[in-house]
């Protein structure tokens, strides 16, 4: 049973900035080798939220970085399911410039690919999307993908990842981008 | 070079992005060592000291530490956001 405590307002150094990082970490889901643990039976608030040990992938495997523009990503929690069957939907959107082809390849290769993502807050709080049991995949194009229809449009792909989690939890570990030995 | 000390391990020599200290390329021979030191003693799962680190290290850590330079945090996750806030 959890010991709870008073939850008060306490922000680090005063910092609440909202939004993402630029840069969010994705690698195919089955590349990964150990996924970060739960805590079974969690004795404090903290200890609920955390995830332990680290995201570590298979032998020449490692995750990559997909650039967004600014203000454009965004990471949500959607709680779903009735009454005593509660649980969470990761939302993951980015906006990635232009149509260069590493982008549309990359789209085409995902498109029905089971991924995981590791996803930065801009206090640096890391969240992952996809667990031993489920994977993050991509869901949808909310804005689109293409050129726009004006000069002044903003052409490039925009995709939404979602990932299914009995809890939402924050990742403490490392983000490995060289290959795994 | 703080690879007379420790040995990167579980992954060829590259960048990770490190709990502690945000992204760190470890292929790279200039990382301070107290930055190392610092990322090992954290339980950092990509580090293991060798021989040479126990002997400098072992029994007198803050001795040994004292002329190294301050950990550099200019690449924890934060501080990069700020880095390319400011150069936008």
């Amino acid at each position: 049973m959890i010991d709870f405590s008073d939850i008060t307002k306490n922000l680090l150094n005063g910092d609440n900035m909202g939004g993402i990082m630029q840069i969010v970490y994705f690698g195919l889901y089955e590349d990964v080798d150990t996924w970060p643990t739960k805590t079974t039976a969690p004795t404090t608030l903290a200890t609920a939220a955390n995830l332990t040990g680290d995201l570590e992938m298979k032998a020449g495997k490692k995750m990559y970085q997909l650039y967004l523009t600014d203000d454009t990503g965004e990471f949500k929690c959607e709680m779903v399911g009735e009454i005593d069957g509660h649980s969470f939907v990761y939302h993951l959107s980015v906006f990635h410039p232009g149509m260069q082809d590493k982008v549309v390849g990359f789209l085409n290769a995902i498109k029905n690919e089971n991924l995981v993502f590791i996803v930065i807050d801009s206090d640096g709080q890391k969240y992952v999307m996809g667990d031993a049991l489920r994977p993050a995949i991509l869901a949808s194009s909310p804005d689109g993908i293409g050129t726009g229809k004006t000069t002044a449009a903003r052409k490039g792909v925009s995709m939404e990842f979602t990932a299914k989690t009995p809890r939402i939890h924050i990742y403490t570990g490392n983000i490995p981008l060289t290959e795994a030995i | 070079m703080w690879q007379e000390y420790f040995r990167f391990v579980k992954l060829k020599p590259g960048k990770v992005v490190t709990a502690l200290l945000g992204e760190i390329d470890f292929s790279s021979d200039s990382i301070p060592l107290e930055k190392i030191k610092q990322l090992y003693e954290s339980g950092f799962p990509y580090l293991e000291i060798m021989e040479e680190g126990k002997k400098r290290f072992g029994g007198s850590d803050e001795q040994a530490i004292k002329s190294e330079k301050k950990v550099s945090l200019k690449n924890t996750p934060t501080n990069r956001i700020k880095r390319i806030r400011s150069n936008s």
